[in-house]
């Protein structure tokens, strides 16, 4: 009898603690999670607005580019007249532009082969110190087309890519 | 027969027991409201980041459409932006289309209760 009554005792001894610290573990563990998901919603959205600033300053900065060369006549002949530097740019974010005359052939359709005044621009974060866009870097990459008509020429866009 | 030292024990283990499931059950309510608070702000911040987006969308569109055959300025409507409580942008009625060589710049709020989003673009003539 007081060997049995002696293992049930010590069996027994500690199952409150014990049931409480898991208790508090498992709630832990609970509260951990939902911290977790509150925190990685709150950069979430953080990193969201700043993706959306940097795309929509590097399309300006790329649209300003454009702009700007369309200035310059015979654009994508001429020297194009980059890099630009817009710092601070649209929405806050430093963008630098690099563009480069990338001229292609076409055929017409009497079979004339013409020369398509191409410039290529890719608008980058600038840094400090400012370095040349390169395809790893570049926000946007560009292919504009400019009509031959001297000054103030049509652009039209061949190509456009958002990287990231 | 029960030994002294075992009077009473279980209730004092069970209240402290309650005690402390209660405050660690208040925490884990606590905790989930603040999440829940949390999902609602971040679904309504995603939501006006899509706004500002669709915003600056239609207008480079209204732009390229109503600017590129000799038009002189562009409207756009953003009534339909208007979801789960987000005030959208002022529509924009007769704005000047930007010269050729030049870029204007346009900025969109959206608003809901509390918060404010802005985006500025660069908007160009065709």
């Amino acid at each position: 009898m007081s060997v049995l009554r002696s293992r049930v005792e010590r069996d027994e001894r500690g199952a409150s603690l014990v049931l409480a610290i898991v208790f508090m573990v498992v709630a832990a563990a609970i509260g951990a999670g939902m911290t977790a998901a509150v925190t990685s919603g709150v950069n979430d959205t953080t990193a969201l607005a700043a993706a959306r600033n940097r795309e929509y300053a590097a399309d300006g900065a790329i649209e300003t580019s454009i702009a700007r060369v369309r200035g310059i006549a015979n654009a994508g002949i001429a020297a194009p007249g980059c890099p630009n530097i817009y710092n601070p740019g649209l929405n806050g974010v430093p963008i630098r532009v690099d563009c480069a005359n990338t001229p292609s052939v076409a055929r017409t359709p009497t079979g004339t082969v013409v020369i398509q005044n191409n410039v290529t621009f890719m608008a980058c974060l600038d840094q400090t110190p400012s370095v040349p866009c390169t395809s790893a870097n570049a926000i946007i990459n560009a292919v504009i087309n400019y009509e031959a008509n001297g000054a103030q020429e049509s652009a039209f866009v061949e190509a456009w890519s958002v990287n990231k | 027969m029960r030994r002294r030292d075992e009077a009473g024990e279980t209730l004092v283990e069970i209240l402290i027991s309650v005690v402390i499931m209660g405050l660690v059950t208040g925490a884990i309510f606590a905790t989930y409201a603040t999440a829940a608070s949390g999902s609602k702000s971040q679904r309504t911040f995603v939501a006006a980041d899509a706004a500002l987006r669709d915003a600056a969308e239609l207008t480079k569109s209204a732009v390229k459409t109503q600017c590129g055959n000799g038009g002189t300025s562009y409207t756009v409507d953003f009534s339909a932006l208007a979801t789960n409580g987000i005030t959208p942008p002022a529509s924009i009625t007769n704005n000047l289309c930007p010269g050729p060589t030049t870029v204007t710049p346009v900025t969109f709020t959206v608003t809901w209760p509390g918060q404010t989003q802005s985006l500025t673009i660069d908007v160009r003539s065709p």
